[in-house]
């Protein structure tokens, strides 16, 4: 009774428009006051420790690193970069764009981000060449939502800090799906491109190369600071994070000089915006995980799928469906935070490794995202394109084939995940 | 009315919370790992900002739209429902706003009574709690704002775009491009 009336109000004040934080929060209130025992004050408490997680904390530091390394001209010195090193294969400049978002999302933690910073440039780069915009328009939406899953990547802070989940396993655990999953684009359309019998540029000078790689390389750093700090044991996720966004205050400023300290303040305000709309949410979902934990909800779908004697891959293609499903409605971190505290447990019953299964839900909202009728990436491709959100869907939709494929390479070969994290301890 | 002075020092508020707080916690790094030294002061005070920076903000998260939700749906419904509709949806949000106000009131007053100090910096709890009232009380009227624009029949929006948000860049990523064009 109680579990229907907090999804029913969920949902309702969901699709009434009101913002994803307070349906979270009005649902849950609501239900306590009705249902419950917890007191008013009690529930405040609970807001409020939301700002003691010091590991929901790195959230707003890799924000504010994303913002200063998204203003300034990051996203250009590493498309520079790519189409020096594979410009010139068949596809080469597509290809590029891969390498290019790649790099870009080990930056940012953001996939629309990606897309507009490596999109923005490449795509008219590419129509130019002789592509056709929608070839080129699918390829970056697509290659863009390697954002979330090649670190640092926001979506597992947000998944680290539900479960309890180690943050640095997490990022080193998407290092390799991927660049699995850029492999596999880059390769795809190597293939088309031998098909197709794209124009081909020259090859760069090696000297181009050398430059281009030395010119980049102060905002690749980022990502070596932040996997080997953590690693190195030099400190924790979220103090990587503050440095990291120091870093990226002194690349974007003294070492690019891409912006000046004048327009410091805009980027703070920028990543504050961000920081606040998804700290809001986080607030009001841990209320609701906070119902969900005391009607005992997981524990009992779990012990529902138990009796049901469901295997561990049986139950990961439930996940896979209702993951995706949930992708198409809704944006990354309030699916984690509405459907992480509950499959979460019943994963672990079911001896799922906590890691494994963060990847998993990455890789599955990498899809929600390219997905119709609520995909950021359509909606961010159809703005920088001027195509229509239509033509961005069948665009995009080709690529798709090669995303599923890999989700299930990833459910199904917890390896790719796990063996990077292990090795490193 | 002029309310461009407080909107430039709700701003200016907020971009210093952000800032102090990842200098307190970068230094908090450098003096551990350089100069071995710990602050201890270093987490709770990042704590208390982080604090302050989100529910300080709530209320310029609305103004600025920052706030996501589904549209989906109201986007689909004819006009007038969907005035209804956006309606209804605010008086939840301001209903919402008034029973969390009213239990952080309950629950500062609470700390207030029992008087215990802060573990590290040397203040009564109470005090940094003090950001949930005053933020949920602003959030308050950011909403009752909104709902008055709705009411008066004036284009309002209660929800933000992120995809909108992410395209804001466009315009300087597009002049460089044509720069290096040119070159």
């Amino acid at each position: 009774m109680t579990t229907i009336a907090l999804f029913v109000m969920l949902f309702v004040f969901m699709f009434i428009g009101t913002p994803v934080a307070v349906a979270l929060g009005l649902s849950s209130i609501l239900t306590i006051l009705f249902f419950g025992t917890d007191s008013m004050a009690s529930l405040s408490l609970k807001m409020y420790e939301t700002s003691e997680h010091f590991t929901l904390m790195a959230i707003p530091f890799f924000v504010l690193a994303g913002a200063f390394m998204t203003t300034g001209g990051v996203a250009r010195r590493m498309i520079r970069f790519a189409n020096a090193s594979v410009g010139h294969l068949h596809g080469g400049l597509a290809i590029a764009s891969v390498m290019a978002c790649c790099l870009f999302a080990a930056v940012s933690g953001s996939s629309p981000a990606t897309v507009v910073a490596v999109g923005s440039i490449v795509i008219a780069g590419m129509v130019r060449a002789g592509y056709s915009q929608p070839f080129a328009a699918g390829v970056v939406c697509n290659a863009g939502t390697l954002g979330i899953l090649i670190p640092p990547s926001i979506v597992m802070v947000v998944y680290g800090a539900a479960t309890e989940t180690s943050v640095g396993a997490l990022f080193m655990a998407g290092v390799i799906p991927g660049i699995t999953l850029g492999l596999l684009l880059m390769i795809a359309i190597y293939i088309i491109a031998r098909i197709k019998k794209f124009p081909l540029q020259p090859k760069a000078s090696s000297k181009e190369l050398l430059t281009a790689g030395r010119d980049s390389i102060w905002g690749l750093a980022l990502v070596f600071i932040i996997l080997g700090g953590i690693y190195g044991g030099v400190f924790t996720p979220t103090e990587a994070a503050a440095v990291s966004a120091v870093y990226a205050f002194v690349v974007a400023v003294f070492i690019y000089r891409d912006i000046g300290l004048k327009q410091v303040p805009g980027v703070l305000l920028d990543a504050s915006k961000v920081t606040i709309m998804l700290m809001f949410i986080i607030v009001n979902a841990l209320l609701f995980a906070h119902v969900l934990t005391t009607e005992r909800i997981p524990q009992i779908i779990a012990e529902q799928i138990i009796a049901w004697d469901m295997a561990a891959w049986q139950f990961l293609i439930v996940v896979n469906i209702l993951l995706l499903i949930a992708g198409m409605f809704m944006e990354p971190t309030g699916i984690i935070l509405i459907l992480a505290p509950i499959l979460f447990p019943i994963a672990m019953e079911l001896g799922i490794d906590p890691v494994h299964l963060g990847i998993i839900m990455v890789v599955n909202l990498e899809i929600g995202l390219v997905t119709p009728p609520i995909g950021l990436n359509l909606f961010v491709t159809a703005g920088i394109t001027k195509m229509t959100i239509g033509q961005v869907i069948k665009a995009a939709s080709p690529w798709l084939i090669l995303l599923l494929g890999f989700l299930v390479f990833v459910t199904y070969v917890p390896a790719i995940s796990l063996w990077l994290p292990k090795l490193l301890g | 009315m002029n309310v461009r002075w407080f909107h430039r020092l709700e701003e200016g508020l907020i971009a210093f919370l952000l800032a102090a707080m990842t200098l307190v916690t970068f230094a908090q790094v450098i003096a551990r790992y350089i100069f071995n030294y710990s602050f201890v002061w270093a987490l709770e005070l990042s704590i208390f900002l982080f604090a302050g920076l989100i529910f300080l903000g709530l209320a310029y998260g609305v103004r600025v739209n920052a706030h996501i939700g589904v549209d989906a749906l109201i986007k689909i419904l004819p006009k007038k429902i969907a005035h209804v509709v956006g309606i209804i949806a605010c008086l939840l949000c301001l209903a919402y706003t008034v029973i969390v106000f009213y239990g952080a009131w309950i629950y500062v007053d609470k700390m207030y009574m029992i008087g215990i100090l802060a573990q590290d910096i040397p203040i009564p709890q109470w005090v940094p709690r003090l950001v949930l009232p005053i933020g949920f009380a602003m959030l308050f009227i950011r909403f009752a704002e909104v709902l008055f624009h709705m009411l008066r029949g004036h284009r309002s929006q209660l929800l933000g775009d992120e995809a909108e948000d992410a395209l804001k860049h466009l315009h300087d990523d597009d002049n460089s491009d044509n720069q290096q064009e040119r070159k």
